[in-house]
């Protein structure tokens, strides 16, 4: 029976259908409704059972309106399974549905037959409301999500446009749905905690709306522990800041149960009751806002995660001079069952030291190697030896000090200043007095104990420098004297002088040395230094045995200074000096204006520059050498230099004349510096061919003088040829004829000498062209001696006795006298001066007299003489003589 | 009296820059348009030429302490909706207005005494959220952020409003005050005996 109907129903169907064909499909669709949430539309229909006998798929044509626009439309087919019954169809709008009215109508396609359309639907979309003309209104939305506003004005109002402050234009999207209606798209960003999204009407009116903009929870890392063993303490990072404080504050629960505000400060903690004992756990936290949540886990055993409290009652139970014992209380009873490791902390100034310590429930602790007289502030933390999770808290400072002692053996060093010795020792830091320092004793021996004491840090002694002393100097404070520190002074030997000095400099203010070590060093080397030139104190370091290197602590040092730098090597007895260094810490410019007296010489064509040694404490740097630079008037410069350090002259050859500028500048590793100028002018070379040329006409006179004088008879003879002469008599001989003083004719004084060989040269004045005569032209007679010269004592003998005399002949008149010898073939030239009766001068008066009476007394012999029949002759008379020049 | 009139002349005029700033700060913070519509939040006559003097002193005596009571609201839904960290130049603007306004009321108040009318007593809430309002016929503040910040704008701009009429008003008061004083000082002086005496 059921069969038959359903057949009568396929014939009915098919005979419809057959009918449609021909025009409207029967087959509609029925019950159609139209909903919407957000951005999203559902339409849903029922077909029709008519539809259901059809043998082709059935679709469905559907058109969509907003705001009576269409904006899509779209074929449905209905699914094999779903024909007979409900179907629906969901659509996405860029808008949310609220924004807009929407409609939406269907009907069926089948076999390109379209039935009529089914009556249409409609969903409205959000009226206008007085508080609400923008919506979403107090949205809170994420960072980066897309955000639609719509603005919806009453009926008569229209919209003029949508806007968002401070927000990247680009990332905004505007449609103007109707009049009434507009809509704003955006992408979010963080500005703030909020935005406002403004809309304005045509009358100027400002409608708006606030969104939040911020992130779901970040919270991370969920750690649980236990402190009290009695509960679970757990804690997390809130993570980044959701910027929803105000609108949607994170929300927490931590294994089912809610929680209010447990984080603060970025941090986050709970504690919950449980019972503590070995299994594992698992905690579960919920961080959540609008935006989302975030689930987190942890799980372990707690006690492996003991966090423990902080030691409470801390305190000093025994104090001595370097060490104590500390002592502390649980208020935790069952920490006391736990093995515990725990730190103390002891801290004095800025130095700070850890001592760890073990022990089952540990309560108490010994602190060593302290310093005597001295505070400390000391804290204890501990944590669980055996699973350690992490320390616990610090236990709070405790104040003590220790007791004093007596004071640290002192740092001795000595200087040696010519015959005494200075024996310096360091001043005791803070840490190594141990008390109140009152003074300090030295002690030595020279044959008996000597011992003297000091306030200061170095003492004066004059010590035998022919031999070694060891001298001892101790501390002495309240609690006593403190052990002696011992430098044996060594005696004067070689050595010292033996050491050759070497160069260094130090670099980013560091001076860093380093030396050969030497097996002699069994307890170490010292390195002392002090300024080169100028006095200060000796410094030192001492360096262990097994170092050769050494920084000097640049406090000390100053830049563009010279230090001696000693190194000693520190042995069973005295120190030996290893090596020795010049330093600078820091090479400076040397500053201009060096060279002292620095002057110039002509040289030729040279110029000699020489300046004075530049003494050690000018000098910021090492010389290397000089640079002389020179410019002359037209601008030219030149330059030489030299590498020698020890210079003091440089020479600017092959100079034109003119004034030059020298400027000299030494040379040091950062530069040339110490810049010195001076001006000098190079005059023309020294007239060398003057000199020659004069030398060569004097020898030339000379040559003519000679000549003359060698051939003066015969130009006499050729010039002024003989006059005829009377011969004179022996009464010409006694004219006052002016005889060098004391001279007398060796013939006259001795008439027993034989008759001498060599001339006898009568000199006289000359007559000179005026015929005016002065008292020098006293004319003189100066026989040579025996040998030669006669060596008199006439204050004239020098003049006489010069290997050139000078005389002016009379030319007019020489009368000959004619000696013997002439007579016999010697001729002796006599001058005739008639003007020596006039120029004899009152002086020689005297000797006049006496002369005369000697005159009187050789006459005879004269007469002897005369007899003899002397003749002067003109042939003989003396040429003219230079005088000595 | 004149004392008081002048100084309350001053305090006024104080308030009415300040306020001013204020409204500039804001509108520069928020990016509200000067026209922004007016709303009348205070439900008080103005002081009309029809009203003597120790009724136009209690308009406005009335009318500012609603106008503080409001601002006093504003400040704390303000804070609470949109965060009270870091106290800006607004903030301190925001503070100096509210205690300006304070003293101006004071002044009204010595005013209205002195007219022989009796100052409004402030009474106290007990709500938190609305720490003191004489009248709680005043809407309450709005839950949406926006319109709590066209709230505040409408709040700052009544206390300007009624700023600019205790101005208007203390200007024409002197003749008035002085004839009234004149008139009144007889019953005046009775009136504080038979105080007096009363006690």
């Amino acid at each position: 029976m059921t069969r038959l109907l359903l057949l009568l129903l396929l014939l009915i169907s098919q005979s419809s259908q057959d009918g449609a064909q021909e025009g409207v499909l029967d087959c509609e669709p029925q019950n159609l409704t139209l909903s919407g949430s957000g951005q999203t539309l559902w339409v849903t229909w029922d077909e029709d059972p008519s539809c259901s006998a059809a043998a082709a798929p059935l679709s469905y044509r559907l058109t969509l309106f907003r705001e009576e626009q269409q904006v899509e439309e779209a074929n449905v087919s209905a699914g094999p399974d779903r024909v007979g019954s409900g179907q629906s169809w969901e659509w996405k709008s860029k808008l949310p549905v609220d924004c807009a009215s929407h409609s939406v109508r269907i009907r069926s396609w089948l076999n390109d037959r379209l039935s009529s359309w089914e009556r249409r639907r409609t969903r409205p979309g959000r009226n206008s409301s007085k508080n609400e003309e923008i919506f979403p209104q107090d949205a809170v939305l994420a960072v980066g999500s897309e955000a639609t506003f719509c603005c919806l004005l009453p009926e008569g109002n229209r919209v003029e446009n949508m806007s968002l402050r401070n927000y990247n234009s680009s990332n905004l999207r505007t449609t103007r749905i109707s009049d009434q209606r507009f809509s704003l798209t955006l992408r979010l960003e963080t500005v703030g905690n909020h935005v406002d999204v403004k809309c304005r009407d045509s009358d100027g009116g400002d409608y708006g709306a606030s969104v939040y903009i911020g992130y779901p929870p970040d919270d991370r890392d969920l750690r649980c522990e236990t402190r009290d063993l009695e509960s679970a303490e757990c804690s997390w990072k809130k993570g980044r800041d959701t910027n929803l404080q105000l609108k949607s504050s994170t929300k927490y629960q931590f294994n089912g149960s809610l929680y209010e505000r447990p984080c603060k400060d970025g941090i986050c903690s709970l504690k919950k009751k449980l019972k503590v004992d070995s299994g594992e756990k698992i905690w579960t936290l919920t961080a959540e806002n609008k935006l989302g949540n975030v689930e987190l886990r942890d799980s372990a055993d707690l006690m492996t995660r003991i966090y423990l409290l902080a030691p409470e009652g801390l305190s000093a139970s025994q104090v001595n001079s370097r060490n104590i014992s500390l002592r502390w209380n649980w208020t935790l009873q069952r920490y006391r069952d736990l093995n515990l490791t725990c730190q103390v902390k002891v801290q004095h100034g800025d130095r700070t030291s850890t001592t760890e310590h073990f022990g089952l429930g540990l309560s108490s602790a010994v602190l060593m190697g302290l310093i005597p007289n001295w505070e400390y502030d000391v804290k204890v933390r501990c944590g669980t030896a055996q699973h350690f999770w992490k320390w616990g808290d610090w236990s709070r400072d405790e104040t003590f000090r220790t007791k004093g002692d007596v004071p640290d053996v002192l740092d001795v060093w000595m200087q040696k200043k010519e015959n005494q010795v200075v024996i310096l020792w360091k001043e005791l830091l803070d840490t190594q007095r141990h008390g109140d320092i009152s003074g300090y004793q030295v002690s030595w021996k020279t044959g008996a104990d000597m011992n003297q004491t000091s306030d200061v840090h170095n003492v004066s002694l004059s010590l035998d420098t022919g031999r070694q002393h060891a001298v001892n100097v101790s501390a002495w404070n309240q609690y006593g004297r403190s052990a002696p520190s011992a430098i044996i002074v060594p005696g004067l030997g070689p050595g010292e002088t033996a050491v050759k000095t070497s160069q260094v400099t130090g670099r980013d203010r560091v001076l860093n040395l380093s030396w050969s070590g030497s097996p002699a060093a069994s307890c170490g080397y010292v390195v002392d230094w002090s300024p080169a030139v100028r006095l200060g104190p000796v410094d030192w370091l001492k360096v262990p045995p097994n170092e050769t290197t050494a920084s000097l602590p640049n406090n000390t040092l100053e830049g563009g200074v010279r230090y001696s730098v000693s190194i000693f090597a520190c042995t069973d007895g005295a120190p030996v000096l290893l090596e020795k260094r010049d330093a600078y810490i820091r090479e400076t410019q040397i500053e201009d204006g060096l060279f002292r007296g620095m002057t110039s010489r002509q040289q030729d064509s040279d110029a000699v520059v020489s300046w004075l040694p530049v003494p050690l404490r000018e000098q910021s740097a090492f010389i290397t050498g000089y640079v002389l630079e020179y410019r002359s008037d037209s601008g030219k410069v030149f330059t030489v230099s030299t590498d020698d350090p020890e210079a003091t002259t440089l020479t600017a050859k092959h100079l034109e004349v003119g004034t030059y500028s020298f400027t000299l500048a030494a040379l040091t590793a950062v530069g040339r510096g110490g810049n010195t100028t001076i001006s000098a002018t190079l005059n023309p070379p020294t007239p060398t061919l003057i000199f020659v040329s004069l030398g060569v006409v004097f020898v030339s006179l000379l040559l003519v003088l000679f000549l003359c004088y060698r051939y003066w008879a015969c130009i006499k003879q050729k010039v002024y040829p003989p006059i005829p002469k009377p011969v004179m008599s022996n009464l010409l001989f006694s004219s006052p004829v002016k005889s060098c003083a004391g001279f007398v004719h060796p013939e006259l004084s001795d008439p027993s000498l034989e008759v001498m060989d060599v001339l006898q040269l009568h000199l006289k004045a000359g007559t000179p062209e005026s015929g005016y005569v002065n008292q020098e032209d006293v004319s003189l007679t100066c026989p040579q001696t025996h040998n030669g010269y006669y060596n008199g004592t006439s204050p004239l003998s020098g003049v006489l006795l010069s290997p050139f005399r000078g005389e002016i002949p009379n030319l007019s008149y020489n009368p000959t006298t004619e000696t013997r010898d002439q007579l016999g073939g010697l001729n002796v030239s006599c001058g005739y001066k008639p003007q020596s009766s006039v120029e004899t001068s009152g002086q020689n008066q005297d000797q006049d007299q006496d002369q005369d009476q000697d005159k009187d007394q050789n006459q005879d012999q004269n007469k002897d003489r005369q007899d003899l029949g002397i003749v002067c002759i003109s042939d003989y008379i003396l040429a003219p003589q230079l005088s000595s020049f | 009296m004149a004392g008081t009139r002048t100084r309350a002349a001053a305090v006024a005029a104080l308030l009415q820059e300040e306020c001013s700033n204020l409204l500039a700060l804001y509108r520069e913070k928020e990016d509200f348009p000067v026209d922004v519509a007016e709303v009348r939040l205070v439900p008080v006559a103005p002081p009309s030429s029809q009203l003597d003097t120790r009724d136009k002193l209690l308009h406005l005596h009335s009318a500012l302490l609603q106008c503080h009571t409001l601002l006093e609201r504003a400040i704390t839904k303000e804070d609470e909706m949109l965060g009270g960290g870091e106290k800006g130049k607004y903030e301190k603007q925001r503070e100096m207005v509210k205690n300006r306004l304070s003293h101006l009321i004071i002044s009204t108040g010595e005013l209205l005494k002195a007219a022989d009318g009796s100052p409004i007593l402030i009474p106290h809430s007990d709500d938190p959220e609305e720490p003191f309002s004489p009248s709680h016929s005043q809407p309450r503040s709005p839950t949406v952020l926006f319109k709590l910040k066209l709230w505040i704008y409408q709040i700052y701009k009544e206390v300007d409003h009624w700023t600019k009429a205790v101005i208007a008003t203390l200007k024409e008061l002197p003749a008035e005050t002085d004839r009234k004083r004149k008139r009144i000082m007889p019953a005046t002086r009775s009136a504080r005996i038979t105080r007096s005496m009363r006690r």
